[in-house]
């Protein structure tokens, strides 16, 4: 199996992270027997300084991804850095506060980035496990606008079939061509709304069935192929739907970690400003 | 006549016009291929509606469909049209254009959406609907938004102040406290600007001091640091502010320097109370002294109570000696207890612990009357000779029996409990020998007051300097018996005493468990001796064995009162 960021080179960064958190935590220990730790301490300033920066590198992370020219890492392991050292400030952020949380804005900055590092985590998992689900829809499935080009031609040839016919005919060919197409954005109800993709094709042949008696004799033999056309729209429209639930199952949590990191960040500078501005100094 | 037909389209991006002239009176306008204008929309009946010249103007009528005609938002069946009017029908609008009544008609045909790319607009994408990137919520107005949240809320919290409910207040300005101040400054209510008189500064010793004018830690201290160095507010783990680890202690004491540069004066290198604490130190300053010196309990040679007081210990604490002087036996609690707080000694004081077996009688002819204790012999002759004057004249016919040759009563102090020996009465007659009576009763009575060292009454306990050059009296050294001994260490008798109760139930073994076992008080027998613990008896218990506190602070202020409690002269008129 291909090696995921995760995994990248045999979990070094991993590893590399699995032990700077032990150490921390037992300097932390060591020191919390002689202070009551906080932020304040040489210990909590020194944990704050580090987190900052931590901080500071999983956000040049955004900019790194996007520059394709860089030569300095390559972008995987930027990737796995990036997760688990966005892990790891989960801890050190603690350790720089001595584990003190409060109603106030120093604590709302490491609830932001708690929420930054779990919808990342989340992220993360999702990017490992959903890709292999999309093997379901078969190799000519790419993502791309395929599929809106293959609809879009679909309801060309349906309206053309339609062009001339009776009003009746026109009608189902509308209501065909309606089907299934949303009228607004649905790509967050997508989400946690598993729409019914499974109608059979048993059951449209049988609504087709139906719509016969209703057209005039002369247009029967064009009403078989807008049925053949309008089949063809159903299983496209299914396709896209589950297609693009999965593909916006690995982006929405991008929705959560993008905008609250930025937010995270402000806090964060707003969380070192205060702190300064009633005065820092550092105490045994 | 004719029709002008102007379609407007969109070919590879670029907005196209595509003009057609249809001949004729009328023109047919449907979805059917026949019509003159041909719209493509499946709403729109294959023969949907008709615009034909008749008596001079154009009519539109409608051909019965199902999804109707409109002209300016109306449905209509049939209707003159003039310029400027547009009809609707399905998606399309057709806009007239007429030069004059008679005059060509022109249709300028839009199509409302461009839905399914028909006339070659650009192809609407069924994709997007699905994408997130085309929500109306994108990333960027999240973000914008989650910002005006996040900072706008607590900004408003903080312009709006506090908010109460019932008898609790929140305030705002906890949004910015990185955690809560201690109960004991609760009282300045969050106004911060009370301690933090300057921005980017942290508070200084100035905005403590008016509460809190505390003494320095020591003249020769090289530095002294501020007080948010050492106690730190808003650290929300409930500790008291005086609660200081040994680490601020040891940061100057693991190698003190002083401001001098001379070496300090007890240890330069103090790390922890078993890691260089040298041995304690009495504060020791006689009566005549000026200056308070300090003595190492170790140092047997030097270290004496100049104190001027004179007790034996041996003997107050020895029952059988006790008992041939026909005194109950006493032991440490008779006499030292513990002050209201438990902590240290209360002052010895004559009343109270001497005064029952040490009675000042000055003369066995007024019996159970003594002199006031705490005054110089100067400052009692007056008592005295009111006292024998009033005797004399009592007994100024009165004879008695000569007294006794060689008698020596006078001298003779009487120990607490002898029987009074009878004295000798002074003849009386006149006023010459009443004045002479008198001074004899006084001049015994001082005799037996001062004179002959320990044997006399005053001398007993204190000592007596000789008179000085044109005074006749004697002067009672006045003894300085220290409330503190070690004034730089604090102390607590009674929680001492509970955690050491199960070694032993005997109060007295239990004091003289401490109170040098090596000797035991009840040995001492001079009034020398100090009868202090030294280090070596804390740290039985103080140690990493024993168990107990190894904290600076259990027995150090910082911003201790230092030698200013020590040495305060005992209540001498008690």
């Amino acid at each position: 199996m291909h090696e995921n960021f995760w995994a990248y080179r045999r979990y070094f960064w991993g590893k590399l992270t699995l032990v700077s958190t032990l150490v921390l935590v037992m300097v932390y220990i060591v020191s919390s027997q002689k202070t009551s730790p906080n932020g304040g301490t040489l210990v909590g300033l020194t944990y704050g300084i580090l987190s900052f920066l931590a901080i500071l590198l999983l956000m040049y992370y955004g900019k790194r991804k996007r520059s394709y020219t860089s030569k300095h890492w390559s972008l995987r392991a930027w990737l796995s850095f990036h997760v688990y050292i966005g892990i790891m400030t989960l801890i050190l952020v603690p350790l720089h506060a001595g584990f003190k949380f409060g109603f106030d804005i120093h604590t709302l900055a490491y609830v932001l980035l708690a929420i930054v590092v779990i919808s990342g985590i989340l992220g993360g998992i999702l990017y490992v496990l959903l890709p292999r689900r999309f093997n379901q829809f078969g190799e000519e499935v790419t993502y791309g606008n395929n599929s809106d080009e293959e609809l879009r031609r679909i309801i060309r040839q349906m309206r053309a079939l339609a062009a001339d016919k009776s009003q009746a005919f026109a009608d189902i060919c509308q209501a065909e061509i309606d089907h299934g197409v949303p009228k607004h954005h649905v790509g967050w109800s997508l989400l946690w709304n598993q729409r019914a993709t499974a109608a059979t094709l048993a059951s449209q042949i049988e609504e087709f069935e139906g719509y016969l008696a209703r057209i005039p004799d002369a247009e029967q033999s064009t009403f078989q192929n807008l049925a053949r056309l309008a089949t063809q729209k159903r299983e496209l429209e299914n396709r896209i739907t589950a297609q693009m639930r999965l593909q916006n199952l690995l982006e929405a949590w991008l929705y959560v970690h993008l905008p609250v990191s930025i937010i995270m960040l402000v806090v964060v500078i707003v969380h070192i400003l205060v702190v300064f501005y009633y005065g820092y100094v550092v105490s045994n | 006549m004719a029709f002008t037909i102007i379609r407007h389209n969109v070919l590879n991006d670029q907005a196209a016009t595509q003009q057609t002239q249809v001949d004729g009176n009328s023109l047919e306008i449907g979805r059917g291929t026949g019509n003159g204008l041909v719209l493509e929309d499946l709403h729109i009946a294959l023969r949907h509606a008709v615009i034909e010249y008749v008596d001079g103007r154009y009519v539109i009528k409608d051909l019965e469909t199902t999804s109707g005609t409109y002209v300016g938002h109306r449905s209509v069946r049939i209707r003159p049209l003039a310029h400027g009017d547009v009809v609707h029908i399905g998606n399309y609008n057709l806009r007239i254009g007429l030069a004059s009544r008679e005059g060509p008609l022109t249709i300028d045909v839009t199509r409302q959406t461009g839905d399914e790319g028909a006339d070659g607009r650009a192809a609407v994408s069924y994709l997007a609907r699905y994408r997130l990137s085309e929500s109306v919520w994108t990333k960027g107005r999240l973000t914008v938004w989650g910002l005006v949240l996040v900072l706008g809320v607590p900004v408003v919290l903080l312009l709006f102040g506090n908010i109460s409910w019932g008898k609790k207040t929140w305030r705002a300005t906890n949004l910015l406290a990185p955690g809560g101040v201690t109960q004991a400054h609760q009282f300045i209510g969050h106004d911060c600007a009370s301690c933090h008189t300057e921005t980017w500064k942290a508070p200084t010793t100035t905005s403590c001091t008016p509460c809190h004018p505390s003494p320095v830690h020591h003249a020769n201290q090289v530095s002294s640091p501020d007080c948010v160095s050492c106690h730190r507010e808003h650290r929300s783990d409930h500790k008291p502010l005086t609660k200081m680890g040994d680490h601020f202690c040891v940061s100057c004491h693991g190698d003190l320097q002083t401001d001098t540069g001379k070496p300090p004066q007890f240890a330069q290198h103090i790390r922890a109370f078993e890691d260089g604490h040298p041995e304690f130190s009495a504060a020791l300053k006689g009566p005549h002294e000026s200056k308070v010196t300090r003595v190492k309990l170790s140092d047997k040679a030097a270290l004496h109570d100049p104190g001027a007081m004179k007790l034996n210990h041996e003997l107050h604490l020895t029952p059988e000696r006790m008992k041939k002087l026909g005194f109950k036996p006493l032991a440490c609690a008779n006499c030292h207890r513990a002050d209201k707080q438990g902590a240290y000694m209360a002052p010895i004081t004559y009343t109270e612990h001497c005064a029952q077996c040490h009675p000042l009688e000055f003369d066995e002819r007024f019996p159970g009357q003594v002199v006031q204790h705490g005054k110089q012999p100067e400052g009692i002759q007056d008592f005295l000779k009111d006292n024998f004057t009033r005797r004399c004249l009592e007994r100024s016919v009165e004879q008695t029996a000569p007294p006794q040759e060689g008698s020596d009563a006078g001298t003779e102090r009487r120990r607490p409990g002898q029987a009074l020996a009878l004295p000798r009465e002074p003849q009386v007659a006149t006023a010459a020998s009443v004045l002479q009576c008198r001074d004899e009763g006084v001049r015994d009575a001082q005799k037996r007051l001062y004179a002959g060292g320990k044997q006399s009454v005053c001398g007993l306990c204190h000592t007596l300097q000789d008179p000085v050059a044109g005074a006749q009296l004697p002067t009672v050294v006045p003894p300085t018996i220290p409330e503190r001994w070690l004034p730089h260490g604090e102390f607590h008798h009674q929680v001492h005493m509970r955690a050491m109760k199960h070694r032993t139930a005997d109060n007295q073994a239990l004091c003289e468990s401490c109170h040098r076992p090596d000797l035991g008080a009840s040995k001492s027998t001079q009034t020398t001796d100090i009868l202090l613990p030294g280090i070596a008896s804390c740290q039985e218990c103080h140690s990493a064995s024993g168990g107990a506190s190894l904290q600076c602070v259990t027995c150090h202020r910082y911003h201790d009162e230092g030698m200013k409690s020590i040495r305060k002269p005992m209540q001498a008129a008690r």
